[in-house]
C-alpha cells in the first residue's frame, strides 16, 4: 500500500523538477525516478510485462542517452523538456488499452488484429533512424571512414 | 504448419490484402530505394526517382481500378469512395511535388538520396491515415507523416531557417498529437474500451454525459486545426513554409493537408453526429476567423512563400465552408472537388517559384518585376496559377469556389459565404498585383533579374526529354488541370459525390 500512495507522488515531483531545474544535470537525475515510479504503479493494475518494459526502456535507454545529450555539447539544452511531458498521455493509452492481457494475449492481438499499427511502428523506427543520420551527419576530410563493402 | 495456414487465414480475414496493395507497393518501393543505395553507394541517384514514380504511378493505377469497382469491408481499413479519393489525392501530390522537385535537390547539394524515402515515408503516412478507422492506426499513420514531415522541413541543414522551421514544426505535430491522444484517451475510457470507430459511436450515442462529449471534441479540434492550420493554430504555417525548402513546401502544403482533412471530417461526423449544432457554430468562427486573417495579412507579405503561406490559410476556411455544408444527396462532393483543384493550383504555383528561386535566388515578390521580359513561358504560367487560386473565371479556382460557396449558401450558412465573397476579393486584389507586377515592362530591372538565365535543364533531370526537363513537365501539367479542370467539373463532381457516410 505504501508503494501505491508514495509513487504517483515522487513521480509528480521528479516531472517538475526535470523541468524547472537550473542544471540540466539535474534535470537527467530526476529524470530516472519518473518512470521508476510509473512503473511502480503498473504491476498494481496487472500489467507485469508493462512494468519490466517500462524499466528497461525508459531507464536503460533513453536515461542513459540523454545523460550523454548533456554531457556531449556546453550548452544549456531547452528541448529535452518537451519530450518528457509527451510521455504521460502515451503511457496512459497504454495503460488503458492492454488492461486485461499479458504477454502471450498481448502477442496474439499485437500480430493480428493491430498488426497494421504494429507495422506502420516498425516503418516509423525505420524512418527515425535514417532522419537522424541525416539531419546530423558531417562529413569532414579529416575523418578515416571505413569502406565495409 | 497447421499454426501457420491457420494464422495466415486468420489474418486474411481481418485484413484483405487487396485493399492494402497501394500501400504495400510503396512500402516496397521504400525498401527498395534504401537498399539500392546501400548497393551502390551514391552513384546512379537518377535511379532512386525512378524507383519512386514507378511505384507511385503503380499505386496510382491500383487505386484508380479499385474506385471503379467498389467494394466494402469493415475492418482495420474500409474501401469506399470517401477513402479511396483520398488516397488518390495524396499519390498525386507525391507524384507532382517530386517531379519538380528534383532538379533543386541536385543544385542545392542537399543529400539527394533520402529525399524520396521521406517523400514515400510521408505519402505513405498520409495514405494509411485517409483510411484508417481504428483509434490506434489513426494515431500512429499521424505521427509517421508528422516524423517524415518533419524530417523533410529540416533537409537543407545549413540554412538556420531550416532549422527554425523544423523545430516548429515538430513543436507543432507534438502538440496536436498529444492533443488528439488525450481525446482518444477520453473516447477510449468513455465508450468502455472499444478502439473501432463505429463500436465507439455506438457506445456513446444514447449517453448522458454530453460535458465530456464536448470536452473530446473540443481536444479533436485543437488537434486537427493544428494540422490544418485554421484560426488560432496557424501561427505556424508562415515560419515554417518560409523556411524549408521550397519542393518541400509544396509537398506538404497539399498533402498533410489533404491527410488532416480526411481525418477531421471522418472523426467529426462519424463521432459527433448529434453535436452538429454546437461544433458547427465553433467550426463556422474558425473558418470565418481563417479567412478573414489569412486574406487581411496577405497584402502585407513581401516574401513569396509566406504570401503563399497565408493564402493556403485563408483556403482552410473556405474549405470548411464545404464541410459544414455536407448534406445527403451530394455528401462532400463540393470539398472534395475544391480540393482537388486546389491541390493543382499550389503545386502549380511552387512549380514555378522553385526555378525563379534556383535561378535568382531570391524569394521577394518585388524581384518578379518585369519578368515578362526575361521568361515568358513561366511568366503565363504562373499568371494562369495564381488567377485560378484568386477565382477569375474561366480557370477551374472559379468553378470550385462556385460549387463551394453555392453549396453553403443552399444550407444556410449565409455569414460565412458573405464573409468569404469579401475575403476572396481582397485575394483577387494581391494576386493582381503580383501580376501587373511581373507582366508590366520596366526599364531598370532588379539586379538579380539582369544576370537571370532562361535555362531549359539546369541539370540532367530524371525524365527529360530533350526539349523539357521535369520541372517543365510538372509546371504544363499543373497548368492544364488548373485551367482544363474548370470545364469539365461535371464528372468530377459525380464521382465525388457518392461520398457521405
Amino acid at each position: 500500500m505504501l508503494l501505491f500512495d508514495v509513487s504517483p507522488g515522487m513521480a509528480l515531483v521528479s516531472a517538475v523538477t526535470v523541468i524547472r531545474a537550473k542544471n540540466p544535470v539535474h534535470s537527467v537525475l530526476f529524470f530516472i525516478p519518473v518512470p521508476r515510479n510509473t512503473s511502480g504503479l503498473l504491476p498494481l493494475s496487472g500489467l507485469d510485462f508493462f512494468a519490466m518494459i517500462f524499466l528497461v526502456v525508459h531507464i536503460g535507454a533513453i536515461a542513459v542517452s540523454l545523460s550523454f545529450v548533456v554531457m556531449m555539447p556546453d550548452t544549456k539544452i531547452e528541448e529535452i523538456h518537451e519530450n518528457i511531458l509527451r510521455y504521460f498521455p502515451v503511457g496512459g493509452i497504454i495503460g488503458l488499452i492492454f488492461r486485461w492481457t499479458n504477454l502471450e494475449t498481448l502477442g496474439n492481438l499485437l500480430y493480428t488484429n493491430y498488426s497494421v499499427p504494429f507495422l506502420v511502428s516498425s516503418l516509423i523506427s525505420l524512418v527515425a533512424m535514417i532522419g537522424a543520420i541525416v539531419l546530423t551527419i558531417h562529413k569532414s576530410t579529416k575523418v578515416k571512414r571505413q569502406d565495409v563493402f | 504448419m497447421n499454426d501457420i495456414n491457420s494464422f495466415l487465414s486468420r489474418l486474411n480475414s481481418i485484413i484483405n490484402f487487396s485493399t492494402i496493395l497501394p500501400k504495400i507497393i510503396l512500402i516496397v518501393g521504400l525498401i527498395t530505394i534504401v537498399i539500392t543505395d546501400l548497393v551502390n553507394k551514391g552513384k546512379n541517384a537518377n535511379f532512386l526517382y525512378k524507383i519512386f514514380l514507378i511505384s507511385t504511378l503503380v499505386s496510382m493505377g491500383i487505386l484508380f481500378y479499385q474506385l471503379i469497382s467498389v467494394i466494402a469491408f469493415e475492418d482495420l481499413y474500409t474501401n469506399n469512395t470517401f477513402n479511396n479519393l483520398f488516397r488518390f489525392f495524396i499519390l498525386i501530390c507525391s507524384f507532382i511535388s517530386v517531379l519538380l522537385s528534383v532538379d533543386y535537390v541536385l543544385c542545392s547539394k542537399i543529400s539527394l538520396v533520402e529525399f524520396p524515402l521521406f517523400k514515400i515515408s510521408a505519402g505513405l503516412g498520409g495514405m494509411i491515415l485517409s483510411c484508417a478507422t481504428n483509434l490506434i492506426t489513426i494515431y500512429v499513420s499521424l505521427e509517421f507523416l508528422a516524423l517524415s514531415s518533419c524530417f523533410l522541413s529540416g533537409y537543407t541543414k545549413r540554412d538556420i531557417r531550416s532549422n527554425e522551421a523544423s523545430m516548429k514544426f515538430l513543436l507543432m505535430s507534438g502538440a496536436s498529437s498529444s492533443s488528439l491522444l488525450n481525446d482518444f484517451s477520453l473516447l477510449y475510457g468513455f465508450s468502455d474500451g472499444q478502439v473501432q470507430l463505429d463500436n465507439i459511436i455506438d457506445k456513446i450515442l444514447f449517453s448522458q454525459y454530453i460535458p465530456i462529449i464536448c470536452i473530446s471534441a473540443a481536444f479533436i479540434l485543437a488537434g486537427t486545426a493544428f494540422k490544418l492550420s485554421l484560426f488560432p493554430f496557424h501561427q505556424w504555417t508562415p515560419d515554417v513554409y518560409e523556411g524549408s525548402p521550397t519542393p518541400v513546401v509544396a509537398f506538404f502544403s497539399v498533402t498533410s493537408k489533404v491527410a488532416a482533412l480526411c481525418l477531421f471530417t471522418r472523426l467529426f461526423r462519424l463521432i459527433f453526429p448529434y453535436l452538429s449544432n454546437e461544433w458547427h457554430i465553433v467550426v463556422e468562427l474558425l473558418a470565418i476567423s481563417s479567412m478573414i486573417l489569412g486574406n487581411l495579412i496577405v497584402v502585407t507579405q513581401r516574401s513569396f512563400k509566406r504570401m503563399l503561406a497565408y493564402s493556403s490559410i485563408s483556403q482552410i476556411g473556405y474549405v470548411m465552408i464545404g464541410i459544414l455544408a455536407a448534406d445527403l444527396e451530394n455528401g462532400y462532393a463540393s470539398m472534395i472537388t475544391y480540393r482537388f483543384i486546389y491541390i493543382f493550383m499550389n503545386l502549380g504555383t511552387f512549380a514555378r517559384i522553385t526555378p525563379f528561386s534556383l535561378r535568382t535566388g531570391s524569394d521577394n515578390i518585388k524581384d518578379y518585376a518585369g519578368l515578362y521580359m526575361k521568361d515568358p513561358v513561366l511568366t503565363f504560367s504562373l499568371v494562369l496559377c495564381l488567377l485560378s487560386l484568386g477565382g477569375i473565371p474561366p480557370l477551374s479556382g472559379f468553378f470550385g469556389k462556385l460549387y463551394l460557396f453555392w453549396h453553403g449558401w443552399k444550407a444556410g450558412l449565409y455569414l460565412s459565404v458573405t464573409v468569404a465573397l469579401v475575403t476572396s476579393v481582397i485575394s483577387i486584389f494581391y494576386y493582381l498585383k503580383i501580376i501587373k507586377l511581373m507582366l508590366t515592362k520596366t526599364t531598370n530591372l532588379v539586379d538579380t533579374l539582369k544576370t537571370y538565365e532562361n535555362q531549359k535543364s539546369l541539370v540532367s533531370s530524371i525524365i527529360s526529354t530533350k526539349l523539357k526537363s521535369s520541372v517543365e513537365m510538372a509546371m504544363i501539367l499543373c497548368a492544364l488541370a488548373s485551367t482544363l479542370s474548370g470545364l469539365f467539373m461535371d464528372p468530377i463532381i459525380k464521382i465525388t459525390r457518392n461520398t457521405f457516410f
